[in-house]
This record gives structure tokens, sequence and C-alpha cells, in this order.
């Protein structure tokens, strides 16, 4: 009969015994720990611009942890009863630890301009607050804790995070931890039990068995698929059932409403906003309708589009609101609209969506022409068959034949969703390669023009929903270096505008500006080309240079917020001279400057104006990056001299998303930089490091002497000398050469077995190393007799007349007499060989005197 | 006048040991811890072969502080009765008197204590623990300078009884003579066959019981510094809290361990003790106490002297 008072008892008693100094094993926390520390790394990492920055971080983390427990280790070996020390540092690696998370943010958010939420910061100082508990796991309670930690940061993180591996890991972790609690409640209870009767675990075994059984049958037996699919239906965010629930939120009970439309315009859904109102948009596929009922309204403009077949058409399929008509032209003065036209709601202001990596630069039109305050574009050139296509899995692909250049990196995937977009220039990322909208097969569709225009031709707008696959690329400005840019011969910063261009795609005033304005510009960019320019080096680097210069010199102006009260804005707050003049501005003007600069060093730049879609915008929810009119950007392109277009970004604040670093590229850029800042300092450089290996080297010489002069003071001066100065100069002296004292080792043992043995025999050493341990060891008031006095004189001058010479003889013999003691005495085993390699000489052989040996 | 004793004590103290040394060759280091043993007022166990001259150590000590000597063999069959004493009848008086047995002496040399009975053992202990001998609800006072030498053979054990950890630690500390080195070992055959005059002939005790105990209470009183008694804690820790021992040790050892230290530092020359002490009569002592829980008891107290930082701090 089991007793409840005697298992309680029994159980307090084991509570007591594994709050003392012997630690229960703690393999279970740890595993939760770690398996919790792993969730919110993956969830960290899946919300971060930049996931190595997480990773590095959970990297130091894993240093942090593995330093305290050799730490601990090591005072464990030395002292086992002392816990303050260890306690402090527990403290110090769990402030570091948490520390680091917010310090990390700080810092890439000033360095590196990515950032991490709050939450997710918050969360991972708890994981780390629970690790840190678990570190200490001395204490029963301190688990309890840990364990506590943990199952609020999955919860969070299973919350906030839709990736099904991270649910299923979550789950898992809840599995285990059930598993351990029991584990824990089991092992207090098992001495109890034990003492009195033997209880077998078979419900345990069952349970075990009959769970196992399940899960077997569950994915075993049953077709995997269906299996997969009836749980997807329960899973959150998973995409749905067939079903449809009006009150359903996410998950269960919306299937079919949520199938977004991310890969095809015609497979849409959501009906979630005014997106999909009625309008009169013309759409980009024609199919026929044979279905009953009352006839659709038709759009009264008819457009180029792409007949489909009659099982294409869609019911739902309805057309976007109108937006407002972009303008063509893009000019230095501008000035917000002075009302707002109508209420354009939450979508109305989105422009784009961009599924894919961010930040990206979209661009829409480009302009190579300005004329001091208006800038314009040369009449593009449209040639249809500057573009091949052809079927890639049964995909119609649209590309543009170019050289891949050794500074590009092709392969950069993205999805652009056209919501609010009123213009037939498709959007284009950097480097364009190729591109796809689904069912759009006909060559005779874009136009693609010699200034890098894509033109959906015989289009007004591309409509709203259309997605357009494209493949881009990205360039490495390491290898940009060792290309030569195109170089313009005349080096005009303003170009004359043709009578046909006037008023004709550009907002800017028809009068030009007047001279004065334009000789100020020029002075300033002239100004500004000798101030950034390099002689003599390749054309990338004074091109990174006036990039670089421009955006650290200049402040980026904030955004007028279109939604307060405009504020008439005068004309000298915003052209490009009151910019030159107070260095701070829009985006176009940082973009204007950068380009004229470059012209005034003799580059071909132009301008291009498109959509910036920054990270910030990413809608963890719909999984895009929403790009809205307010993310209206504008940048620069300089020529390479194959006539290629490389992007430039110099607007602070703005990041060059075209800008690929391979790993090779940032070492090679580190030995470049160091090259050339050794290249420059050479010779302070030199000095210096002959100094410091002079001083490192000689460093045992300069202590020897240091001290030595210092004793050779006090003896001539006669300052006061005292036994404990023997032992202390002693061991310096021998330290110098070398031979350090274990800390194990008695002063006295080391004296003995050192320098007493060099002793002259004037000095009667065991009268010396009486006195030295008198001096340490012996309590109440020092009684020195004068023959002790002169004794510790003399002895000390004994010390200075050594030379290193003499000193190093006997070292390297005395560490040979112990390196054949340790071979013979200690021999297997080892005890010391390992504590002591910080010693130059060999003190493997030092054996504490267990035998009880008289003084020799 | 405390320095003329000092003196005086130094000077007894080498008589005892030229007096051991010429009885025992070339075991200088045994026979300083013998003496050390005697000084803190311990008793001592030889665990160590035949024949290596335990009972002449014995003997040779007992002639040097001109103490009684006795002598028990010890067997299965002996009787704690054979080792107190016992009351006997007197007719003539018709009054139980008491026959007091060998325990009644300064040293006693119990041989080979492992082949007695627990029984016996315990009466042993009795008067090494308390220094006297409770017989029929009488308790008799021992000798203030009473000291035990008790052998056991490691080799032969059967029929053997082992002695408990409990009673181990009645002992301060265990020793082994080992064989003699060659030239002790040549001048030892030497005198046994005449050619050099054996120097441990009936020569005068170098010390009297008295001074003896008066030579164990100035032990008592040596200095020991804060700082060496914490290094002591600090190994005591080490193996209180070591994986391959279960027994730790107890607060008589530590005692006994700063008493033997205290008693080194005196032959050593010292009226304090240095951490020195505490190392050099650590195997000695550990080792009675481990011996029967640890298999590999040299590199435990290896281990632990070298875990622990000797303290080299100026006085404050």
């Amino acid at each position: 009969m089991l007793s409840l008072d005697r298992v309680v008892k029994t159980t307090k008693k084991v509570d007591a015994q594994s709050a003392g100094s012997k630690a229960l094993p703690s393999g279970g926390i740890w595993g939760l720990t770690l398996l919790a520390a792993c969730l919110v790394t993956a969830v960290r990492c899946q919300s971060h611009w930049m996931p190595i920055l997480i990773v590095l971080q959970a990297l130091f983390g894993v240093f942090c942890v593995a330093g305290f427990l050799f730490l601990r280790q090591r005072f464990e070996n030395k002292r086992s009863t002392d816990r303050t020390r260890e306690n402090v540092i527990l403290l110090i690696t769990g402030t570091t630890m948490i520390a680091s998370v917010w310090i990390l943010d700080v810092v890439s958010r000033s360095l590196l301009e990515s950032g991490e939420a709050f939450e997710c910061r918050l969360i991972a100082s708890l994981q780390q607050l629970a690790m840190l508990f678990c570190l200490g796991t001395r204490k029963t309670r301190w688990r309890e804790i840990a364990f506590a930690c943990n199952l609020a940061v999955v919860i969070f993180v299973s919350a906030i995070s839709e990736n099904p591996q991270v649910v299923w890991l979550a789950a898992f972790f809840l599995v285990a931890s059930g598993w351990w609690m029991f584990g824990e409640h089991w092992q207090r209870l098992k001495p109890a039990l034990s003492s009195t009767q033997t209880e077998s675990l078979w419900t345990v075994k069952l349970s075990t068995i009959l769970l196992l059984i399940a899960i077997v049958l569950l994915f075993g037996l049953a077709r995997p698929q269906t299996t997969w699919s009836a749980l997807a239906g329960f899973m959150p965010s998973s995409g749905g059932e067939n079903s449809s629930d009006p009150f359903a939120r996410s998950g269960v009970g919306d299937g079919e409403q949520l199938v977004g439309g991310t890969d095809q315009a015609d497979s849409f859904g959501p009906v979630e906003t005014d997106l999909f109102l009625e309008s009169d948009q013309p759409t980009l596929y024609d199919a026929f309708n044979d279905l009953y009922g009352e006839p659709k309204k038709k759009s009264k403009t008819m457009e180029r589009a792409i007949g489909l077949e009659s099982e294409n058409f869609r019911e739902n399929h309805q057309q976007l609101d109108q937006s407002s008509q972009a303008k063509q032209g893009l000019s230095t003065r501008r000035e917000l609209p002075k009302t707002k036209t109508k209420n354009q709601g939450r979508l109305g202001a989105e422009v784009l969506q961009l599924i894919g990596a961010s930040p990206l630069h979209v661009a829409i039109d480009r302009f190579d022409q300005f004329d001091g305050e208006s800038w314009w574009k040369s009449e593009p050139d449209f040639q249809g068959k500057g573009i091949t296509f052809r079927k890639n899995y049964g995909k119609p692909w649209f590309s543009i034949p170019r050289r891949v250049e050794d500074w590009e990196v092709p392969g950069r995937e993205h999805r652009l969703r056209i919501i609010n977009y009123n213009s037939a220039h498709v959007p284009m990322p950097p480097y364009l390669k190729a591109w796809h909208i689904d069912k759009v097969d006909r060559l005779d569709f874009f136009q693609w023009s010699s200034t890098d225009h894509l033109l959906m031709s015989g289009r007004k707008s591309i409509p709203s929903l259309t997605i357009i696959h494209v493949n881009s690329g990205g360039h490495r400005p390491m290898l940009l270096a060792e290309e030569s840019m195109k170089k313009t011969a005349t080096r005009s910063l303003f170009d004359s505008r043709a009578p046909k261009d006037q008023g004709k795609e550009t907002m800017a005033p028809e009068t030009p500006p007047d001279q004065e304005t334009l000789a100020g510009i020029t002075k300033h960019v002239h100004d500004l080309a000798i101030k950034y320019g390099i002689e003599g080096r390749p054309d990338w680097f004074e091109i990174e240079s006036v990039v670089s210069g421009i955006r650290n010199d200049f402040r980026l102006a904030p955004k007028p917020n279109p939604e307060t009260k405009p504020q008439p804005l005068s004309r000298d707050a915003t052209d490009l001279a009151t910019f030159l003049t107070r260095g701070e501005g829009a985006d176009y003007l940082f973009a204007t400057t950068a380009a004229l600069v470059l012209r005034e060093l003799g580059y071909a730049t132009r301008l291009v104006a498109g959509y910036y879609a920054p990270p910030e915008n990413y809608d963890r929810v719909e999984g895009v990056t929403k790009v809205h009119f307010a993310d209206a950007h504008v940048w620069l392109e300089v020529c390479v001299e194959n006539g290629r277009w490389i992007l430039l970004e110099p607007t602070p604040g703005y990041k060059d998303s075209a800008a690929v670093w391979t790993w090779g590229d940032r070492a090679r850029l580190v030995a470049l930089t160091t090259g050339r800042f050794l290249a420059t300092y050479w010779p302070t450089l030199l000095t210096v490091a002959i100094i410091l290996i002079t001083l490192w080297g000689t460093r045992a010489r300069l202590a020897d002497a240091l001290v030595c002069g210092w004793f050779s003071l006090r003896i001539k001066f006669r300052l006061q000398c005292h036994a404990g100065q023997i032992g202390w100069l002693g061991q310096r002296r021998l330290a110098s050469v070398g031979l350090n004292r274990p800390r194990t080792m008695s002063i006295e043992q080391f004296f003995r077995r050192s320098l007493c043995r060099i002793m002259p025999e004037s000095l009667d050493s065991r009268s010396i190393l009486t006195s030295m341990s008198a001096h340490w060891y012996r309590q109440g008031p020092q009684v020195v007799t004068n023959a002790e006095r002169e004794q510790t004189v003399a002895t000390i001058k004994w010390l200075l007349s050594l030379s290193r010479k003499d000193l190093r003889v006997h070292a390297r013999g005395w560490s040979d007499e112990q390196t054949k003691l340790a071979a013979s005495v200690v021999g297997k085993t080892g005890i010391h060989a390992g504590r002591h390699r910080k010693s130059k000489q060999v003190m493997s052989g030092w054996k504490p005197l267990t035998s009880g040996k008289p003084i020799s | 006048m405390h320095t003329q004793n000092t003196c005086e004590y130094q000077s007894s103290i080498d008589r005892i040991r030229n007096q051991l040394n010429r009885a025992l060759v070339g075991k200088e280091d045994v026979i300083e811890m013998v003496i050390a043993c005697l000084l803190a007022k311990g008793h001592l166990l030889f665990d160590d072969l035949p024949g290596l001259g335990k009972t002449t150590l014995a003997k040779a000590l007992a002639a040097a502080i001109g103490g009684q000597f006795s002598r028990v063999q010890c067997t299965p069959d002996l009787m704690p009765s054979d080792v107190t004493g016992f009351n006997v009848f007197n007719q003539q008086s018709r009054e139980f008197e008491f026959r007091s047995g060998p325990v009644f002496c300064d040293i006693l040399l119990a041989d080979e204590v492992n082949r007695t009975t627990p029984r016996t053992q315990s009466a042993l202990f009795e008067a090494m623990a308390e220094r006297q001998v409770t017989v029929d609800n009488h308790c008799y006072e021992l000798s203030d300078t009473f000291f035990v030498v008790a052998t056991q053979n490691p080799l032969d054990s059967h029929g053997a009884f082992p002695l408990p950890e409990a009673q181990l630690d009645r002992f301060a500390m265990k020793l082994k003579i080992g064989l003699p080195g060659r030239e002790a070992e040549l001048r030892l055959l030497s005198m046994a066959i005449g050619e050099v005059s054996p120097s441990s002939e009936r020569a005068e005790p170098a010390i009297d019981t008295k001074t003896l105990s008066e030579l164990q209470k100035h032990v008592e009183q040596l200095q020991v510094a804060e700082t060496v008694k914490k290094y002591l804690l600090d190994l005591v820790d080490i193996l209180r809290e070591h994986p391959s021992i279960t027994g730790g040790i107890s607060p008589r050892a530590v005692l006994t361990w700063l008493r033997v230290a205290q008693a080194i530092a005196h032959l050593r020359g010292r009226d304090f003790v240095i951490p020195d002490d505490i190392q050099d009569t650590a195997y000695p002592v550990l080792s009675v106490r481990l011996g029967s829980s640890v298999r590999n008891e040299q590199e435990v107290i290896e281990d632990m002297l070298s875990r622990v930082e000797v303290p080299i701090k100026q006085k404050a």
C-alpha cells in the first residue's frame, strides 16, 4: 500500500536534494530550449531582411552558452563550493545575450538600414532569458521558469508565424513538453514509489504504442495525399478547404475564396475591398461568353487583347476603378496637388504589389535630356524585333537577347501584380531579362525601345490584377570596377530642347530657366565634381565616390504627406539650385545632382523614374510588398562603354537593390581597402609594427629589467626590504626566462626546487625559506632581527646578480629533471600535464610531496 | 623561557629521530611522519608487507620515548579482555580485582590488527579514541601519551576482518614503510653478520613521557593562518564532492590533518603552518580514510592538490 504521506515527504526530500549542490539531469529542458530557440530563429529569419544577422546572433548566443559552460567547468575543477563567481558569470552571460538582440537591431538599423520588428526582438529576448534560466539548472525552480518562458515563446511564435513548418515544430514542442513534464513529475515520485512498491509503466507504454499505431495508420496506411489534404483544412492559413463559411477569419472555412491571384490573373477571388468594383477599363483577355443571363456591360474602348476560349471565362472577373493619370515628363520643380480629388482608400493609393525579394527598383520611365530644370526623354525608337519569344514549361516567356556581362548576376525572379497602374509602360526591375504574363503569347504585344522602354503596344494601360513574372538581374560592384564607362565627348550639362519636344512630354514650364540659375547650378556641380572626382582610378571608383559623396553630404527632405493640408511651396524651396545651396531636398534632386556631377566628369547618365518597393511595406499576411504612389522614386543610371546602363542610387535611405555582394566580392573589397590603406600609411604602420614586435619580443626582458632596476634602487637607497620580496623577486626573475610557478605549487616548494639549488653556501636557504614563509603565514607582530634583515638584503642582491643566462640554463636543467621525474613518478596519471600549458618550461613533473619527504 | 623550551623540544626531537633512524635504516621520511603522528596525538597504521621493520620501528619508538611498550598479536581468537584486561576474583580479599591488559601502556603495537574479530577491534578503538577502557561498567584512564601502532598485511585477506571506515577514522595516518634502498639494505646485511655494530643498542630514552606530553601540547598551539585554514577546507571540499568518494571526510579527519600538519611544521623548525605542511601530510592522513572506498587514492589526492590554488598572500 502506497502511503501518500510518505510519497509527499519523499518528494519534498528529493526536491531538497535537487535544490542542493548536485544538479539533476537537465537534458530534457535543454532539448526543449534548443527547440524553442530554433523556432524563434526560424521565425526571425523569415521576417528579417537580412537573415544572416539573425543567424550570426544565434551563433553568438551559442558562443556565449559554450563560454559559460567552459568557465563553469573550469570553476568546478577549481573550487566547487563557491557559486558566487558562477552566478556573476551567468548574469553577465545572460545580460550579454539579451543585450545582443537589441544592440544588433540598433547597429543594423543605423549601419545596414535593416531592422527587426519589436515583437520579434521581445520574443527573442524572452527566449534568451529562458536560455539563461536553463543554464542555471542547479535549481529546480529555475528549470520550471525556463520551461514557462519557452512555452510562452513557442505559443507566441506559432501565433505570429504562418509557416506550416513552424506550426508543426510548435506542435512537436508541445507534445515533447508534455512528456517532459510527465517525466519530471515521475522522477520526483520515483524514489517514493520504488521504496514501497514496484509499479510497471504499462500505461505509459500502452499509450505510446497506441499513439505510434495511430500515426502509422494516419500517414502510412491511409493515402498520404488524402491525409495531408484532410489536415490542411484545419491548419491556419493553409489555403482553406472547399467549404465557404461567411464568418471564417482565415483558415478553415474560407477555401475557395482565398485562392489568391498570385500566379494567374484569371484565378483571383478575394473580394475584400472596392478593388473589384465595376470598371470600364479594358481587359487584357477577350473571352467568348456563352452563359445565359444579362450580358455584362462591355467596355466602350477597345484595346489589344488576347483571345481566349470560353472555358477561360470567369464570371467573377471584374475590373478596377480608374486611377488618376500619370504624367509622362519629370520636372525638378514640383508642387503638391492642391486638393485631393477623391478618397482613394487603402488600395486606391496602391500601384502594384511585389512578390519576391525587396527592396526593388521598378523602373517605369527613363529621361536622358535635361535643360537645367526639367528632364525629358528622347523619342524612343521602338522595335518589336528586339524581343524573342519562347515557351518555357508551357508558359509564354518574352526575353531581350542580351549578352550576360561579367558583372551581371542573372536569375532574380519577381512577380509584379498590377493594382492601380495606368500606363502601358511595363514596370521593369533592373537588368530585365525576360518576362511573362499568363496566356499572353503574341510577340506584337510588346515593344522594346533603344532607350530601354518596354511598352505594351496597342494598349493605353495594363489592366489591374495582371501578374507579370519578371526575370531580372543585378550587378556586382566589384567587377564593375574593371569595366570602363562610356564617356561623352562634350561635357555639356544641359541639353537644348528640340522644338518637337517642347510641351509634349513634360510638365516643365514653357520658358527655359534663366542663364543666371544655370550658371549657379553649373558652378555648384563643377565644385562637387572637383570634390568627388578621383584622378587616375578606375571609372567605377569615381562614380561610387560621387554617389557616396552625395548620399553623405545631402539630406533627404521628408516627403510631403498628401493627406495633410498641402502647404504652398515656393519655387525656391524645391528647385535644384536651392537643393545645391541648402543641401536638402527630394529624391529626384539627388538623382539630378548625381547625374549632373557625373556628366561634368564626362560620364553618360540618364534619369530613371519608377517605384521603389521598400521592405517596410511587406505585408506578412498577403506575402507581398505593397508599392504605393508615395513610393514613387527617381534614381539614375550610368552607361558602360558597351551601352549597358548601370543603376545608381544616390538618395540616402534607399538601398541599391541591384547591387549583389558575394562573399568573394566582400573579401576582395576588404583586401582592396586594406591594401589601399597600407599603401598610404605604410611607413607609419611599419614603424609602429616594428616597435610593437620589438616590445612584444623583449617583454620578458623589459619586465625583468624594470623589476631588477626597482629593487636595485631599493637596495641603493636603503629602503626597507622584507623577506616576502625575496619570493616575489625570485618568482618574477624565473618567470622572465619562462619558468613559471604552477599556481597549485607553493612558493616554498618552487624555491626549494629551483633557486635553492644554486644558492651560494653563504646564504642559509632553510632560514631564508622560513623567514619568507613567516612573512605570509605567521600571525602576530613580525619580529625581524638584524641578522634576518641582512640576510634578506643579501639574498635580494644575490637574486639581482643572477644573469638571465644563468637563470635560463638553470630553468632548462630543472625542467628536464622534472620531466624525467614526471615520467618515472606520475606515470600514467598526467594530472598536471594539461593544466599549465601556458608555462613555456615544462612543469608537468611537479608532484606534491605526498610521501612526506623532509627538507633537503 | 619559551625559546629555551623550544630549543629543548627540538633537541629532544632530534634525538628521537636519530634513534629511530638508527633502528630503521634509510627511511627518514617515514620516521618523520611517525614522529609527527606521535606529536599530533594520533595513532598509526602500518599497511605493508611482513618483514619490512614495522615491529622494529614500534619497539624503537617505545624505547626512544622511555615509555612502557606492549604488544598484542591479533588473532581471530583474541578476546577484548585479552586487550583491555579483566576482573579476577581474589579469593583472599573476596573481591574482584582488575588485571590490566596490554592496552595500559604508552606504546601499544597491535600486530596484524585485521586478523582479530570486530569485537576485539572495537575494544581497541575505544581505547584509541577516548584513551580509556571500560570493563564491567568501570572506566580506566589510559596514559596521556598512549600511542597505538597497528599493522596490517594487505596481501592475505583470507580469514581477515577488514577495518570498517568508522574505525579507520581513529587512526591519524596510514604509512607504508616500503623496501629499503640498496645502500640501506647493504648496511643491514653488514649489521646482521656483525661487520657493523648495530647502532640501536639499548640507548637511553631520548625523551620521557612528561616531555612528550608537553611537546604534544606545544604542537597544538602552533599558529595556523586564516589563509592556510581556508586552503585546507578547500581541499576537503574537493574531496567531499568528489564523485568517486562516498563517505567524504569527517570533521575529525580535518582536525587530525591540521594537527599532523602542525606537527610537521614543528618538526621542520617552524612555529606556524604553511601550505606545504598541508600538502605533505595529505597522503598519509587521507589514505587511511579513502583506502576502503577509493581504489586509486593516490590519484584522487594528487588531483585534489592540483585543483586548489596555493594561497600566497601577504598577511594583513
